[in-house]
């Protein structure tokens, strides 16, 4: 992915998919125009909007987490990742807990990924799920 | 907790372990507990001064390094260390070896000029490896119970954090650059049930300290040691293979388990599972591995078979280029690459190429010898005997015959499936009535006298059946071992001590947690105010210092693929450590056990209790 990119501001949009708003130049660049023109202009984001067409799982976006150069999203159909201009996505089929994926956290220190999902929490530590349910654990 | 925990272990372990131990060496052989001095030395793992002058050797039964002359083997220094240690390394300038204590949880930091302990760090559940990183700056440790790899600071041991690894995490190697760590694990991590074991080799930065890569390793449960090439472009993981979905009886028309080695990196462009056996002939229980630093030759240890196997890299590259579908099954293949099968000692382990590759040792471990081996010639030039008793007392050979390939072609012995003395996390179609019948998983076998009867259906009244007739029919399918070696073997068995509770407290207290789960272990009465029949407490059942009546029950647990419903009352010890549970694996977890296969409260009384209280009922259940 590119740099600007990850200077960005990435946002889940319900139903629509997901929009990442990538500044085509430094952030605080953007917000010294908009003061001196005096007007509330808006900032000119460059928006490029990921759906099924372009490899999410589903459009049903409920979470968004930047982890270095991937970004993480947790929607309707399994937990998708954008690494290298790709999308790559985990299932139940992979472990994954349950396809809805509500919320996500990154543990900084391990860099491992929690997964909150409908049925159960998953960790996903490079590439392995482990889940945790009211089933199987505490 | 962990942190509290582990301290508490620490210092539960001495006390704990030299009770145990004493008390299993007298019952089975009411003899005084051996002095140091009577200790055999076992040597497990090797190491070689930088300058090729010194040759360290981890002696795991005397709880000592001994330090020998590489070329006379004279012992120059001997340095205590902490209970059964697994794994040792140089500190990155080479002025520390640090010995990982797997009894203790600890940590031995060695000065290497002086050959004084200078630390001793506690280091998670059951550290069997120890690296540092080449900065100096961080200490990674595998966990075996833990399941994981400690971050310590190099100067001060405070752990940082840790990493997931694979299920028993064991055994570490840093790449030659130090810009990759490679960690491996001797159980499978959990599938779901009846579906094929499947293990990892666990990829770390260590300049970040994170997890970058798990390498999948299909069909593989226990893997042991890695080597990497000095330029980093080779790997090479030894491990085994086995067949469990299917009748053991597949060991006399196939094989049970075969023997593999994994290769990976640059050279190799994916993983790869390359056999090491022959069509009628097996090398079980490879341990070590070494690649000589012109990666021409690959040298691996085979404990049960008491060989090195020699593999010619570059013919082994060429045959898998040549074969880009997946051989690891075609016990042909081996003849392509394998140059030679030198016979070492008994039970070789670790090994340690000298810098020129022109030396191997071996480290024989239930002979206490080292095996010098010339790569040029591919046989032993010299062998260094380590002191210690003289004779070979009845225990030794009991644990000789254990760790020895009995079965038929030499395909395994009982530490096949017993991995160290334990299980190996699997379940086993063991007996020739029909595909998929009478599923049974693995159990650890450490302390059981007391436990008695064995097997899941209760029909081995005895270790003499138990390991006699039973192993002879259903697993070697080969000579039967005369009444001696069976004796000895049985002594062994008994003896095994059971491993020090890192769920426990030092001082036996149970956590509030624990002690509710206690009261509801011993409860007679519902949260109904309905009287638990006596059948249906937990304790009328699992009663006893080791939780079994010694009887047989039906909990409602039968499968339709099972004979009867009726099976023997498991024994509770070190529970937290053997899952999966019930007589076929089938629970993933102790939580499983009540919350998917006990709807009807034949397994005890349990559906009345919120989850809140089956997790404390659980947490007791560790503490066992």
């Amino acid at each position: 992915m590119r740099r600007a990119a990850i200077i960005g501001v990435w946002l889940a949009v319900g139903a629509m998919g997901l929009a990442g708003q990538t500044a085509a130049r430094p952030v605080r660049r953007v917000h010294a125009l908009a003061q001196v023109q005096g007007v509330p202009a808006m900032p000119r984001f460059r928006f490029e909007n990921f759906t099924t067409a372009n490899g999410l799982p589903n459009d049903h976006v409920f979470s968004v987490l930047v982890d270095g150069d991937r970004v993480w999203a947790g929607t309707d159909n399994g937990l998708a990742v954008y690494e290298n201009g790709n999308w790559k996505t985990y299932t139940t089929a992979d472990g994954l807990a349950q396809r809805a994926v509500l919320t996500l956290a990154l543990d900084k220190r391990t860099g491992d990924v929690w997964a909150g999902t409908m049925g159960g929490l998953s960790r996903i530590s490079a590439g392995r799920i482990d889940t945790y349910t009211q089933l199987n654990s505490g | 907790v962990k942190r509290l925990l582990t301290s508490g272990a620490i210092c539960a372990a001495g006390l704990c372990v030299g009770l145990l131990w004493q008390r299993g060496m007298t019952e089975a052989y009411a003899q005084p507990t051996p002095t140091p001095e009577e200790r055999y030395a076992s040597p497990l793992e090797l190491l070689l001064s930088p300058d090729g002058r010194l040759l360290y050797v981890l002696c795991q039964g005397a709880d000592e390094v001994r330090v020998l002359n590489a070329a006379t083997g004279v012992v120059l220094r001997t340095i205590p260390v902490g209970h059964v240690p697994r794994g040792f390394s140089f500190s990155a300038d080479g002025r520390r070896l640090f010995v990982a204590n797997s009894w203790d949880d600890t940590v031995t930091v060695i000065d290497t000029e002086s050959g004084r302990v200078k630390a001793t760090w506690g280091a998670g559940f059951e550290p069997s490896s120890v690296v540092e990183d080449r900065a100096g700056k961080t200490l990674y440790v595998a966990d075996r119970i833990g399941n994981d790899i400690a971050v310590l600071d190099a100067a001060t041991g405070e752990e940082k954090l840790t990493l997931e690894a694979g299920r028993g995490a064991s055994y570490l190697t840093l790449s030659g650059d130090g810009s990759r760590l490679y960690a491996t694990h001797v159980y499978p991590n959990p599938t779901p049930h009846r579906t094929p074991p499947k293990s990892e080799i666990t990829v770390i930065d260590p300049t970040q300290a994170r997890v970058v890569d798990r390498l999948t390793l299909p069909d593989v449960a226990g893997v042991f040691h890695v080597a990497i090439s000095r330029d980093g472009r080779l790997g090479a993981a030894v491990e085994l293979h086995p067949k469990n979905l299917v009748p053991l009886a597949h060991v006399e028309h196939g094989w049970a388990f075969v023997d593999t080695l994994t290769v990976f990196g640059a050279d190799v462009g994916r993983s790869v599972e390359v056999p090491l056996d022959e069509l009628d002939r097996y090398y079980a229980y490879p341990f070590g591995v070494a690649i000589t630093p012109d990666k021409s030759r690959i040298y691996v240890t085979h404990g049960g078979s008491d060989c090195v196997t020699v593999i010619d890299a570059r013919k082994m590259l060429s045959y898998i280029r040549a074969h880009p579908e997946t051989f690891a099954e075609d016990l042909s293949a081996s003849a392509h690459y394998v140059v030679a099968r030198v016979a070492v000692g008994k039970n070789p382990r670790g090994l340690v190429l000298s810098r020129d590759g022109g030396r191997l040792y071996v480290a024989n471990r239930l002979d206490d010898s080292i095996s010098v081996l010339s790569t040029r010639e591919n046989r032993v030039i010299q062998t260094i005997r380590l002191a210690g008793p003289e004779k070979v007392s009845a225990l030794r050979r009991g644990e000789q015959t254990f760790y020895h390939a009995y079965s038929f072609q030499g395909q395994f012995g009982c530490s096949n499936c017993h991995i160290d003395s334990t299980f190996d996390g699997l379940q086993w179609d063991l007996e020739p009535d029909g595909f998929g019948k009478d599923i049974v998983d693995n159990r650890l076998i450490e302390d059981l006298r007391g436990t008695e009867p064995f097997k899941w259906n209760g029909g081995n009244p005895t270790l003499v059946k138990e390991c006699g007739i039973r192993t002879e029919t259903y697993f070697w399918r080969s000579q039967n071992f005369d009444d001696l070696r069976l004796t000895d073997l049985v002594v062994y068995v008994r003896s095994l001590p059971s491993r020090p509770n890192r769920f426990r407290a030092a001082n036996g207290e149970l956590t509030p947690a624990q002690e509710r789960g206690r009261v509801i272990f011993n409860r007679v009465v519902d949260k109904l105010g309905q009287p638990i029949p006596r059948s249906n407490q937990c304790g009328s059942c699992h009663s006893g210092p080791k939780g079994t009546s010694q009887k047989s029950f039906d909990v409602g647990t039968g499968k339709a693929v099972d004979n009867s419903s009726l099976f023997d009352t498991p024994q509770l010890m070190s529970l937290a450590l053997t899952a999966p549970y019930l007589h076929d694996g089938s629970a993933k977890s102790l939580e499983e056990i009540w919350t998917v296969y006990n709807p009807h409260d034949r397994h005890g009384r349990t559906n009345d209790l919120t989850k809140d209280e089956l997790n404390d009922l659980v947490e007791y259940l560790r503490t066992r």
